[in-house]
This record gives structure tokens, sequence and C-alpha cells, in this order.
């Protein structure tokens, strides 16, 4: 019996994989704020779980703050101090003309897990009886994860130009650590059959290297090459473990499109690695946030459901006859992407929520609503990519 | 637990670790938030507190302010320290004050020695003692505001609330199992319920942000468990979802 569990609790999942003060936080204000935009009137809403929202609110009313007093504080963000589970859903609401009674929303749930990113480094975990203690848990999401998304401070890479500091960005990245899980989590994709596999890797804070958000920066191609030259041990990880079946996306995301590095720090104190400091403005007057290429998170995690639903519906169809049967039993059993995928698509998530106690009226505004979820799914998966977002061709 | 200067230095404990981190369930699902100034008390046969948020005046390598978070455990029999402890959490005034002496006793240097391990951190739980001693040589006196059964929920600036939660604090410490705490992530009588009914025993939740202007009693929707088995349950829904479908078809009917 340990093997079942309520499918309705199981989202898709998303793993976080980056160092200490990358501003994972910050990237997931811009992801939602991007998509939400994209999402408009589309009848479909991206929503965060209470907690989720209190904590995006906060961080935009700290940045609403500082652009009215104009004066950017990288330092007014505090690094996380124990792992968080942030909790979205895709939520495609009854028509408008529906009475209160009959409405039924539909929605898919996401979990994107963040902890500390000293988390990551195998001594710092060792170390920290909490990180002992909570370390297995964050392995068994990163291995369920549809996608690991690796935030990168694009400042760190690109600001690195003498011996000694190229040679801190090492660790001022992990790059160990997020090779390690990268490895770990394609692994798990390979034995996880033919689930998706995203590895996005996302630059952060990249508004000073581009020319195509308000800024003058000519640096694209070069941050591209450090990147790949960066990660080529994660990505060829990730292919030697699961050949064929993990897509790379490289996304340089600007978070706020107005915040622009000015001054570059590194320091010596006698460590074996340099530490890395930046010196940020806002830019425009009066500034305004931009955010860029933040929504191809939600558009690749779109992209999985809706090639993976493809997929299983030829195979649904064969088990057309069998279904209804197996309704009711299959909101207990594990099934992993796959079951979370049938269980909310295909509407049994509302039905089984309701226990089948449905008017006519109902059952048509839920399948309005089942609808509209399909086709923004659909819609936001085929959307053109920014211009700045690459597929990598692996091999 | 605090942090040190450069990046690796991440949030950990000075010394060693509390055995059970009790107060992680509420942290994961978000609801406290440790990098806010929040207040988390534990009932039951070994009573604790956690303040979190104590500003410290050492900053990380990105410049970014320094804080604290204090756990202290096995209160039992110390209902004076428990009061001190939250009414330091409540006060921000307070909370400096006790950064500053904190501070004092865990200097930069000897926090990046702790944390990365050149400096003992047997004297740790040495200083906090008297650090604690120092601080609370008197305790405030209990509340005398009328308790409120079961699970509430009220903002942090109304009197009644505060009252309560002062009170719902000398039950903890005498032993009564429970939690009471603030949260700057809940906002809803909802989602405060739902974070009341995540735990075993009564929760006492201050709000700091959100809409609540008075207190409200959390109750969780009861869950009845069914008699019926999977299997009946499922003739039952496919049963019921042809007679949906039926109703559909003559809602469609022509007429």
């Amino acid at each position: 019996m340990s093997e079942l569990v309520d499918v309705e609790q199981e989202p898709f999942r998303v793993a976080v994989v980056g160092p200490s003060r990358v501003g994972k936080t910050t990237l997931l204000t811009a992801i939602l704020s991007e998509t939400e935009r994209q999402l408009a009137g589309t009848g479909v809403r991206i929503l965060a779980g209470e907690t989720t929202e209190e904590r995006i609110h906060q961080q935009r009313r700290a940045l609403r703050r500082a652009i009215a007093a104009e004066e950017f504080d990288a330092a007014a963000l505090s690094g996380n101090q124990t792992t968080s589970l942030y909790e979205v859903v895709l939520r495609a609401d009854s028509e408008p003309g529906v009475a209160p009674q009959d409405r039924i929303d539909i929605e898919i749930p996401f979990s994107i897990l963040d902890y500390p990113g000293g988390w990551l480094n195998p001594v710092t975990r060792n170390r920290s009886a909490e990180a002992q203690q909570q370390w297995p848990a964050c392995e068994d999401h990163i291995q369920r994860s549809v996608m690991l998304l690796v935030p990168i401070d694009a400042a760190v890479l690109m600001e690195a130009r003498k011996p000694a500091e190229r040679g801190s960005v090492v660790d001022l990245l992990g790059i160990e650590e997020v090779t390690a899980m990268t490895r770990l989590w394609a692994r798990s994709r390979k034995d996880s059959g033919s689930e998706p596999a995203v590895l996005v890797l996302a630059p952060l804070k990249c508004e000073k290297y581009f020319d195509d958000n308000g800024g003058g920066g000519k640096e694209a191609p070069r941050l591209r090459q450090l990147v790949q030259d960066t990660y080529r041990d994660a990505v060829e990880a990730a292919e030697a473990e699961a050949p064929g079946r993990v897509k790379v996306v490289y996304a340089p995301i600007d978070t706020y499109g107005c915040v622009e590095l000015m001054e570059p720090i590194w320091h010596d104190v006698g460590g074996e690695y340099l530490e890395f400091t930046g010196h940020y403005r806002f830019r425009g007057r009066p500034p305004r946030i931009q955010e860029k290429a933040a929504a191809t998170v939600m558009r690749e995690l779109c992209r999985s459901v809706i090639s993976a639903q493809a997929a299983r519906n030829t195979e649904l169809a064969r088990a057309a006859t069998e279904e209804q049967r197996r309704i009711f039993e299959r909101r207990y059993l594990r099934k992993g992407f796959f079951g979370a995928l049938t269980f909310y698509l295909s509407g049994e998530a509302w039905w089984a929520r309701r226990d089948g106690i449905l008017t006519a009226k109902q059952l048509i505004a839920a399948k309005q609503s089942e609808r509209k979820l399909n086709s923004a799914l659909r819609s936001l998966s085929t959307e053109a990519d920014d211009p700045r977002v690459e597929v990598w061709q692996l091999r | 637990m605090t942090r040190g200067w450069a990046q690796q230095l991440d949030y950990d404990f000075l010394g060693e670790s509390p055995p059970v981190f009790w107060w992680h369930p509420l942290a994961h699902r978000g609801r406290v938030v440790l990098e806010q100034p929040e207040i988390v008390v534990r009932g039951g046969a070994s009573p604790a507190v956690l303040v979190s948020g104590v500003p410290s005046i050492r900053r990380d390598v990105r410049s970014t302010r320094i804080r604290y978070t204090l756990v202290v455990e096995e209160l039992t029999d110390q209902p004076g320290l428990v009061r001190s402890l939250v009414a330091m959490g409540l006060d921000p005034e307070q909370r400096e004050r006790f950064g500053a002496r904190l501070d004092a006793v865990f200097d930069a240097d000897t926090v990046d020695g702790m944390l990365s391990g050149t400096v003992p951190c047997e004297p740790v739980v040495g200083h906090l003692a008297e650090l604690l001693g120092a601080a609370y040589a008197t305790h405030p006196e209990p509340s005398a505001e009328a308790e409120i059964d079961g699970s509430w929920a009220g903002p942090v600036g109304g009197e009644r609330a505060r009252g309560a939660f002062l009170a719902r604090i000398e039950r903890l410490a005498a032993g009564e199992p429970g939690l009471a705490f603030s949260s700057h992530a809940l906002t809803t009588v909802a989602g405060a319920a739902q974070a009341a009914a995540e735990q075993p025993d009564p929760c006492a939740i201050l709000l700091v942000n959100g809409v609540l202007t008075e207190v409200e009693p959390l109750r969780a929707a009861p869950v009845e468990p069914s008699s019926e088995s999977p299997v009946d349950r499922t003739q039952n829904l496919v049963g019921r979802l042809a007679e949906e479908a039926v109703r559909l078809f003559r809602c469609r009917r022509p007429q």
C-alpha cells in the first residue's frame, strides 16, 4: 500500500538547482508575472497558492518601493533559510454566464521546490543537521521533477575576466554540484519511462548584456558561449544518463528588465576563491519592470504536458472501454507524471473531487473549463519562443 | 542559526542543531517565513520557542543584512522565559536590542569561523544561556487576557488577538499541546484554517499581513471517512456518471 497515494496531490514538479543568492525567488516572481501577461484574454489564469502569492507580493512591493525611490537595493533581497515549496496552478475559470452554484474551475497544479543554495554542496550539507534531515525529500522531489531549472548568475560568468576570477566561477556557481544534481535527475528521468525531461539553463540578471529589452549590450553571443562551456559537463551528464531523452533549453532571463549591473567587485579574502558582489542600478526614467524570456519556463512545462498528452491519448483510446471502471481507482494510484496528466487533463480531478455528484449544468461548465484549459495549454505551448531562447541539440 | 559573510557560509546553526526541526513543516509549506520576523511556540511535554528575523549588524558579501533565528528548547517549568522570548519576538525594538547582544558575543570572525569549522562551537550554548540570563533577569507578568479555545487566527496588531495569543502562550508553556505562531505568509481565514488543519493540536495564529481585523475561529471542514469500499465507490460512481450522461442528453435534446 505504500505505493498508493492520492493523485490529486501529485502536482507536476519542477526542481530548482542553483547556488545560494542567485535570485531564485526573483526568478519565480518573473515567471509568474510574464506568464500571467501571456495568458491574458485566454480565460486561463496562473495563480499561486496563498503563501506563495504573499511571498511574491512582498517581493513585488519591495521592488515597487525601490522603483519609487529610484534606488535599487540588491541587498534588500534576503536568501532562503530553509526549503520552500512554491505552489502554482493554471486554472480555467467557468464561462462568465455560469451561475455561481454551477461553476467548476479546472486547474493543473505545479510545485516548485526551492532550498538553501548552500545545501547543494555536499560538504556544507554534511555539516548541517537540517540539510541532512531534509535532503532526502529534496532529492526525491528532484528525481520526480519533469523539469530541472538551473538559474545562473550571468554577472558572475560575464564579469570574470582575470584568471583568479574565472577560477572562482566554478565555486560561485556551484558547477560541480549542479552537474551532480543534473546527473541524478537525468538518471531518474531515464528510469521513468517516457515522462518528459526538460533541462533549462537560465542565466539571470542579463539586462546588461542584451540590446533587446531597453539596454545597449552586445554580449549575448559571449554569454551563450560561456554558458555552453561552463555547463558542458552538466549537459553531457544528462545526455549520458538519459540518451535522447533530455531537452536542453537555454533561456537567458531578465527578471526585472530595468536593473543593470554597474560595477562588478571581486573580493580576495584569502580563501580558495574570490567572492563576487555587483552594484546594480535602475535604468530608464521612470524604471519599468519588464521581464523577458521568463515565461519560457511555463511554456516548456505546458509543452511537456501537451506532448505527453498526445502520446497518451492513443493509449487511452485503446483502453476506453476499461476507463470508466478505473476512474475512481486511478485517483489512488501512484502513476507519477502520467497519472497526474490523465487525472487533471481528462477532467477526472473535478469529477473525483465532487464524488461524481454533478448537475447537468455543472457537467457542461466543467467540460467548457476543461476545453478552455486544454486550449490555453496548447496556445501557450505553440507560441513562438522569445528570440533569446534556444533549444540546444545534444551530440 | 545565522549565516556568514561569504556566499557559501549559508544559514546554519552555530554549534549543535536541535534534534528535531519541529518547525520545518510550517516553514516548508510557507506557513511561516523564517526570513522574516516570526515567532513559533510549541507546547507539550517540552515547550520550545523559535524567534526568527532577529537582525544582526553583520552583512553578507552582497551587503544583505544578516539575521539570526533563535531556537530555545526544553523550556519546561520556565514560563517566564517563554514569555520574555515571545515579548521580544513581538516587539521590533526588543528584537533589535537582542540582535545587538547576539552580535556582541558572535562577531563576524567568530561566526565565519564557526560556520567554516575553524572556530569551536562548544561555547555557543553556554554563551546563549548567559546572554538569556542577562537579558531576561526579570520576566513579564503572565497575560491576564482571556484565552480563546481551539484554533483561531487574528491580526497581529489587534489588541484582543495579541492578548489571546499571550494567554495561549501561557498554556503552551505549562505543557498544553499545540502551536502558536505569527505568519508573514498567511493572509486569509481560509489559509489559516488550512494551516491549522495540518496540525494535530490547536493553533493560535497571528497574521502580520492580510485582511483580518478580528479574531476568527478556525474550523477545519469535517472529513468523514466513507464506508464504501473503493470497488463499491467505483461502481456507484459509474452509475452516477451514467445518470448524469442521461440527464445531460435530456438537457440537450431539442424540444
